[in-house]
């Protein structure tokens, strides 16, 4: 079974952080306060979609082709990826601060 | 099945979608020249014999206007990157259902200038009633395909797409018909 990573709070919906790490060999435990990285926050599907665009050389025309859709519908879908990263970046950047 | 009967597009578009909807709109034309049925961006008219050369012209123009007005509404309201061969080739696309209108066309009568409004009148039917309507279905279907068409070739959505889908259509509507009333009085 695949395990998604949560990366939104189930009670207050805010954005989960990473409080530990575990190396799987040795067992040492990193403790702290990390932020999860920017395609983490993705849907399993958007980071499925980015695999793939990064697999056709970034061509449109090719993943279309792949994909068996219309070249408009994959660049809307790859604009609402960046919508969508854009709005992670910012809501990371106002967390930090 | 309905992705593919109302939304075609998520499959189909550009220089392929042109192609398709090119041949859709010379076979249209040439029913309609045989059924007396023309067109406008969504309007229908039966029962007016025109030249072949007109019918096959006016689905340009009737194409072309929407195309026309669509393209710089998507590039005035889309933050997407849009492709004029996109809007045209799913505009084009999206005019299949005038066919089923043109071969309606044949059961309709036809008129003509001589013909007072008592003849006229007498000669609309039930069946013609009817067949009005089923018009009107596919006319409706034509315009759901478009607003499809629109909101997948420019990439926009919710009211910025409805509101601009409304003006433009209206916008190609009184342009096509301006253009084809021209047109219409140089060849007839």
């Amino acid at each position: 079974m695949q395990k998604n990573l949560p990366h939104i709070c189930p009670s207050c919906s805010s954005t989960l952080m990473v409080k530990s790490l575990v190396c799987d060999q040795c067992e040492t435990e990193v403790s702290g306060k990390f932020g999860l990285p920017l395609l983490a926050s993705l849907t399993q599907q958007e980071q499925d979609f980015i695999i793939d665009f990064v697999k056709c050389s970034g061509s449109l025309k090719v993943m279309a082709q792949n994909l068996g859709l219309s070249y408009p519908t994959v660049r809307n879908l790859l604009d609402d990826v960046i919508t969508k990263v854009t709005d992670n970046q910012k809501n990371q950047a106002k967390f930090v601060k | 099945m309905k992705k593919w009967l109302f939304n075609p597009f998520i499959y189909v578009a550009g220089s392929r979608a042109l192609l398709i909807g090119w041949v859709v709109m010379i076979v249209t034309a040439v029913i309609g020249y045989y059924s007396n049925t023309h067109f406008t961006s969504i309007g229908v008219k039966t029962g007016i014999a025109a030249p072949l050369a007109y019918c096959l012209i006016e689905q340009f123009v009737a194409w072309g206007c929407t195309v026309l007005l669509f393209y710089p509404a998507g590039r005035i309201f889309s933050t997407s990157a849009i492709r004029v061969v996109d809007v045209a080739g799913t505009m084009a696309l999206a005019r299949w259902p005038m066919i089923f209108c043109a071969v309606m066309g044949f059961a309709m009568p036809v008129y003509s200038p001589s013909q007072s409004v008592d003849e006229l009148i007498k000669s609309i039917t039930g069946t013609t009633i009817a067949l009005s309507m089923l018009v009107l279905v596919f006319a409706i279907w034509m315009i759901t395909l478009m607003v499809n068409a629109f909101m997948l070739s420019c990439n926009l959505k919710g009211s910025k797409a409805v509101i601009s889908f409304i003006v433009s259509l209206l916008l190609a509507e009184i342009l096509s018909s301006f253009i084809l009333h021209h047109i219409h009085n140089y060849f007839i």
